[in-house]
């Protein structure tokens, strides 16, 4: 339910002590009294909009107004409940900084007709408990409501009523459909290409240097006689970057059970360790070794970043690890983990998504895996043709992407020629604008 | 039993993964609730794992020591304070009093002469003299801490840990201080990497070095000032702002793009069931 609600006409004197065109709350007895500032000094908001929160579960409605007003503005609502108005919160907010509606494009699309009206959420209510508490109280969905807006210029507020707006849940996300076509796409060109590469195995996926350097590293553990040791990254199986470790240390755990070499995973939560356990322990039974799986090889340290940093790097000095792979997200640790390593001339080979961490991770170990990288890790190692079909997908995918970049900034840069040669004024080139801006 | 160990959990994701997908595109209330109870499964599922990863970490430890393996006093150490701190985690309000005090220095001579005898037990045999002292000074301690203490402040109260316990002064005096140092030692990683870094040994080291001293002179007071030096017109903080949001943000999205892409691709190789590495399964 949208109300549009001309303010000329809908401007009310606000009702109750201290509210209105005077002073709200009582000045002390011994300061001058406070000056009356006359209700025309209160901006008037225009072309007031009262509508339903679009794509959420009814939980709120949007109060979309435009109004001038100066840094003293402030801006507040109020519900109407069992007869009494009651304040959305508790301090109102100021003009300036509230939500612009071309900010917004979720609610009001890419090209919105005035993209600098304002928007004010109203989303609860205050009262107060028979104790004098303040209570929070959500509004519902199916339920309707009158709102008025009150603005406060200085000492001085007046309350404009904006009209009833119903709140209804939402059961698809429309600001959601383009991330669901680029998904459904692009699951179905990784599903084709996977299907294709059941009929043709025969892949080509061009050479990662990181990953064939991965036998190289277990095999000089081996054969001096020291351990691997593999860190599955700081942060929770929820990580997909942890997942893609831990599908990266089954394959490492079966070519270490091959050489019956040892391999040793500090971990760093209490769910990736009972997942690598299980990994790795699969792995030597499938490596044809189960009776050289030492379950007490995977444990766990402790959940605080730099104690177990600490621990992981005492770790690395007494056990000389041959072999160190850092593969998942890190943090601030990477670089400490990494130069620990390097000090003990072990073969590093490193792998994160984590965009701040690589250049550590560049400069100290041998081979570094970059952002997708560590995703194709273990579809590269296993060379099972559904898994490289994946990857063949998500090249598509990027090409895809690529062509997406390239076209829109063509578009930018033709629109900013025409802006700057004056092309404007004898073509419209707002329609160029709508196309390229969702692009980018 | 195959079910149970391949198929199921394959299902199971399956399921899960097919459900948070679409939860994604449903903003209603009930799509919210289905999101906040595997939410609290996961919660659940972590606490459960918790207590499975304090065993594993106790064993590790207990297993260096009983098998002196190199590095084992630090075990001891490990051991003791793990016990230390969840004890006092048993009395989160009041403050520390003096039988606490003298309960610990018993504990603390006991630990130390418990460490003495494992080092010198080997070497020396009478070292198995210091056991009886130990055990009488660690009962004592236990005595006061654990009867004499919670009696006397009447402890054991089921509040979160206050201000001036004993626990929140382990956290506050030890545990950040030792977190600190660990963090504060990242300067020195920092320069040992950079001076490896920023050898101009090829083209591409000869780009990063320069790029890098741009970036960092840009970044601190001397390279604002070097621009305010007559005839030399040289904006270094532009520079370096230049650098840091056209090449850097560039090549950084481009990772980013890839990334995301890879994610999209590996999540469908785990809800259709194609990758099952992380569930034990091999291919």
């Amino acid at each position: 339910m949208v109300t549009v609600c001309a303010m000329a006409a809908c401007a009310q004197q606000p009702a109750g002590p201290g509210a209105g065109v005077e002073a709200a709350g009582a000045a002390p007895a011994t300061s001058p009294p406070r000056a009356v500032i006359p209700a025309g000094e209160v901006p008037v908001p225009h072309n007031v909009v009262l509508m339903d929160r679009p794509n959420d579960d009814g939980s709120a409605a949007l109060v979309v107004f435009s109004m001038a007003g100066d840094e003293a503005t402030r801006i507040g609502a109020e519900v109407l409940v069992d007869g009494q108005w009651q304040k959305c919160v508790l301090r109102p907010q100021r003009l300036d900084v509230l939500d612009r509606v071309g900010k917004s494009p979720a609610y009001f699309g890419w090209s919105p007709p005035n993209p600098d009206d304002r928007i004010l959420t109203v989303d609860r209510y205050l009262t107060f408990d028979e104790h004098g508490e303040l209570v929070t109280n959500d509004l519902a969905a199916g339920h309707t409501y009158s709102v008025r807006l009150v603005v406060h210029q200085g000492a001085a507020e007046r309350s404009f009523a904006v009209g009833d707006v119903t709140l209804h849940e939402d059961w698809f996300s429309t600001a959601s459909v383009n991330n669901l076509v680029f998904c459904v796409v692009f699951a179905l060109i990784i599903l084709g290409f996977i299907l294709a590469a059941r009929r043709n195995p025969r892949l080509f996926i061009r050479r990662i240097q990181g990953l064939e350097a991965v036998d190289e590293a277990i095999g000089r553990a081996t054969e001096m006689g020291k351990p691997v040791l593999h860190i599955n990254g700081l942060d929770s199986l929820a990580t997909l970057s942890t997942i893609a470790a831990v599908n990266i240390l089954g394959r490492i755990a079966r070519r270490v059970a091959n050489y019956d070499s040892t391999l040793l995973v500090p971990c760093f939560d209490p769910v990736v360790m009972t997942v690598s356990q299980e990994v790795v322990k699969n792995a030597y039974l499938e490596a044809g070794r189960p009776d050289s799986y030492r379950e007490d090889h995977i444990f766990f340290l402790t959940d605080q970043q730099f104690s177990y940093t600490a621990s992981t790097c005492g770790i690395m000095m007494r056990e000389r690890p041959a072999a160190i792979f850092l593969l998942g997200m890190f943090y601030a640790e990477s670089l400490m983990l990494a130069e620990t390593g390097n000090s003990i001339g072990a073969i590093q080979i490193a792998g994160t998504d984590a965009q701040a961490q690589l250049p550590f991770f560049i400069t100290t170990c041998d081979y570094t895996l970059i952002g997708e990288e560590l995703y194709a890790a273990s579809a590269y190692l296993s060379r099972e043709p559904m898994l490289l079909g994946s990857l063949k997908g998500q090249d598509v995918g990027k090409a895809f992407v690529m062509v997406i970049i390239v076209v829109g900034t063509l578009l930018a840069t033709i629109g900013l020629f025409a802006a700057q040669h004056g092309f404007g004024q004898h073509f419209n080139w707002q329609w160029l604008n709508q196309l390229i801006t969702p692009l980018v | 039993m195959v079910f149970l160990k391949r198929q199921l959990p394959v299902i199971l994701a399956f399921v899960a993964g097919i459900v948070l997908w679409a939860q994604f595109y449903i903003p209603s209330k009930a799509s919210q609730q289905v999101l906040e109870v595997f939410t609290r499964w996961a919660i659940i599922m972590s606490g459960g794992a918790l207590v499975l990863g304090l065993l594993s970490s106790v064993h590790y430890h207990w297993t260096k020591v009983a098998l002196r393996k190199p590095g084992f006093g630090f075990s001891i150490v490990t051991l003791l304070t793990f016990g230390f701190v969840a004890i006092s985690g048993w009395f989160p309000a009041k403050p520390v009093s003096w039988s606490l005090w003298v309960s610990l220095v018993f504990l603390g001579i006991a630990a130390l002469l418990c460490i003495a005898y494992l080092v010198r037990r080997s070497r020396d045999p009478s070292a198995a003299r210091l056991l009886p002292v130990a055990g009488l000074l660690a009962a004592l301690g236990l005595l006061g801490a654990l009867v004499i203490y919670p009696m006397q402040l009447k402890m054991f109260t089921t509040q979160t840990i206050q201000p001036g316990s004993l626990f929140d002064w382990i956290f506050l005096h030890v545990f950040v201080a030792l977190d600190a140092t660990m963090f504060s030692l990242l300067a020195f990683f920092i320069a040992s990497a950079a001076f490896r870094a920023f050898r101009a040994r090829t083209p591409e080291a000869t780009a990063l070095l320069i790029a890098g001293c741009i970036v960092m002179l840009g970044r601190v007071p001397v390279g604002e000032w070097l621009g305010k030096i007559p005839h030399t017109q040289i904006d270094l903080p532009a520079i370096a702002s230049w650098i840091l949001n056209n090449p850097n943000a560039a090549a950084q999205r481009g990772i980013l793009l890839g990334v995301i892409l890879s994610q999209v691709a590996i999540s469908l190789r785990i809800i259709f069931g194609i990758e099952r590495t992380y569930m034990g399964g091999g291919d």
